[in-house]
Order: C-alpha cells, then sequence, then structure tokens
C-alpha cells in the first residue's frame, strides 16, 4: 500500500485531537499487521468505498485512553465505558475518515464513507478482511496509548485512467 | 428505514446460507435495536456508502455457531476461533453484502461496499452510530442463535432535487 494513502489518516487523527483536545497525539512508527495482537476495549470502525479505492480504518483504545479522551473533551470524569463514551469514539472515527476524505477528493479517488460501528469489548481484536497489508499506526496521547488501523484497496485498472487523466488535465 | 431497504439484505443471507451451507436458518422476529446486548464472539461488519446512501451491516455469531459453520462448510472440526474461522465469517459478510448490493440496485440505490472487518472478542458488544435506528434480526438454526444488524441512512430526495437543481443551475 502506498504511503500517500495512509498520511491523510494520519494528519486526520493528528488535526482531530488537537483541535478537539488542545494535545496533539505522538505518532510512532507505523507497522505492517501480522498477528491479531489484543487491540483495545473499545473500538471505532468506518468503512469507505467508491469507483477507484475502498478499505476500513479502526481506532481502538484502552479503556483507560478513551476515558481520558472523553474527560479532555467533556471536562467530566467517566468511571468506566458507557453510551456517551461510544458516541465519542464513534464520531471521532467519523471525523478522521470525513478529513481524509477531503484529501482523497483532491487526488481525484472520491469515496463514501459509512456509519461507524463501535465495539465494546474486554482486548477484543480486529481482522480487515481485505487482499491488501493491514498498517497499524500506534499513537501515544499523553502518555496513553491507542492505534489506528488501515487497509485499503485500490482498483488498479481503474486507479491507472483516472491519474493519467489528471496528468493530462494539470498539463 | 424502509423494509424494501432491509429485504435485501435477509434475501442475501438467506441465499448464502442456502447455497454455501445448505441450510435455511429461520428468521425471528425483527426489533429494532435500541441497546447494545451482548451479541457474540465473533462478528463481521462491512460498511457501504453510495451517492445518497450509507450504511453498515454486521453478522455476530456465538463461538458455537461459528465453529458449525466451518465444519458445515470445510468439513474440518475446529474447536475454537482462529484465522480460518475469522475468514469464513468475514467471507460470510462479504458475500450477503455483494448480493444485498445487487438487489438494492433495483431500488435505485447504487452502493459501494467496504472492507470487511472481524471482531473477535466474548461477549463484544456493537453499536452503529449512525442517526438512524438499526435493525436487528436475530435468525435460529437448530438450537443456535445469529443475528444480523443492518443501519441505514438514506439522503432525502430533497436533498437530491436541491442538488439536481444547482447542477442546472450552473
Amino acid at each position: 500500500m502506498d504511503i500517500r494513502f495512509v498520511n491523510p489518516f494520519v494528519i486526520a487523527v493528528s488535526n482531530t485531537l488537537t483541535t478537539m483536545l488542545g494535545k496533539t497525539p505522538q505518532r510512532l512508527a507505523p507497522v505492517i499487521k501480522k498477528d491479531n495482537f489484543a487491540q483495545g476495549d473499545i473500538s471505532g470502525i468506518i468503512g469507505f468505498a467508491g469507483k477507484v479505492v475502498h478499505g476500513s480504518v479502526a481506532l481502538s483504545f484502552p479503556e483507560a485512553t478513551a476515558l481520558k479522551i472523553y474527560e479532555m473533551m467533556v471536562g467530566e470524569v467517566q468511571p468506566k465505558i458507557n453510551t456517551d463514551i461510544q458516541d465519542t469514539v464513534g464520531e471521532l472515527v467519523n471525523i478522521v475518515a470525513g478529513g481524509a476524505k477531503t484529501d482523497f477528493d483532491r487526488e481525484g479517488l472520491d469515496f463514501h464513507i459509512s456509519i461507524p460501528t463501535v465495539v465494546v469489548g474486554k482486548n477484543h481484536t480486529i481482522v480487515h478482511k481485505g487482499s491488501s497489508p493491514v498498517v497499524v499506526i500506534p499513537f501515544q496521547l499523553e502518555s496513553l496509548p491507542f492505534s489506528m488501523e488501515i487497509c485499503l484497496k485500490m482498483e488498479a485498472s481503474l486507479s491507472q485512467p483516472s491519474r493519467q487523466a489528471r496528468v493530462v488535465a494539470a498539463g | 428505514m424502509d423494509v424494501k431497504y432491509i429485504n435485501p439484505f435477509i434475501n442475501a443471507l438467506d441465499h448464502t446460507m442456502a447455497t454455501m451451507l445448505g441450510v435455511a436458518p429461520e428468521r425471528m422476529t425483527i426489533s429494532v435495536k435500541s441497546h447494545n446486548i451482548a451479541l457474540g464472539d465473533i462478528s463481521a461488519i462491512i460498511g457501504f456508502a453510495g451517492e445518497n446512501v450509507q450504511g453498515s451491516i454486521a453478522l455476530s455469531f456465538p463461538e458455537k455457531m461459528a465453529l458449525l459453520l466451518y465444519r458445515r462448510i470445510i468439513g474440518e472440526v475446529v474447536t475454537r476461533i482462529n484465522k480460518d474461522i475469522e475468514d469464513i465469517v468475514g467471507e460470510l459478510a462479504n458475500i450477503v453484502a455483494g448480493g444485498a448490493k445487487t438487489e438494492l440496485e433495483n431500488s435505485r440505490l447504487f452502493i459501494h461496499n467496504a472492507i470487511p472487518s472481524v471482531i473477535v472478542g466474548k461477549n463484544h458488544t456493537i453499536a452503529h452510530k449512525g442517526t438512524t435506528p438499526f435493525v436487528l434480526i436475530p435468525f435460529q438454526w437448530e438450537t443456535h442463535y445469529f443475528t444480523m444488524e443492518v443501519s441505514m441512512k438514506i439522503e432525502s430526495t430533497g436533498l437530491l432535487f436541491k442538488r439536481a437543481l444547482a447542477a442546472r443551475a450552473t
């Protein structure tokens, strides 16, 4: 997978959290996902699909990170994951996908995003069933970890002409 | 949410189960999900989106049912959820969404399917974060239960009309 397609999501995470929390998360080295290691206690998943590109992105948080983000955002302390925390996580992944979409649109790779789904369960794992590799980007916010996973597939036959068309148009 | 948009998913599931597994699970009372109940041990979620529609579906299975599905398709006995089971569950969701896509096109709803994600975790819950309610469809096969959830948001035709007007104006 081209790094060009991962960056819009990384930038969107940084922008979203910086705007909403006033704190910029620290990005750690991305890895290609090999094992289904325990990811977190709450995850927001959103799919996206278009003519040329389709895939899914997931934001996974351990309980402590999710509660901290909620506290920073709303100013209220919650003892455990509840519907408000779920809403926050779902909304976060929605904003991230929306932010990335803008960048993809600019590249001429339009897609639509689906409705976010939030999964709650102690130490659940997420598997993306695409043929393309899954990129995991670990983040740290105030020394609390969370991660983003991206699985993205391009229709090779369709992507080429559209890119060439843009070059021709630009030239 | 109109039932004519839910039926394609039910039909696709019935058809997939019949052709791949030779089973006809019985559909039970459809309900609108208002809270998150413990759903299953393994779930496949697939999002879809189009010009005027977006949504997601989830298929959730208890571990036992997932193992049985695998045995039915591959003919091999597996004692707990592993990579192969995840593949099968993800593929099932993919096929159901693909089947529904074809039928929705008859209702002039054109969607693209995203890549399915499979969640593994004892008794996890799933919440769809749309403004529309999501429909929970329980199925029973022999003594096993599994569920399909469909959440779908359709932009009003008014908006499309406005868009068409705007296009004409330019």
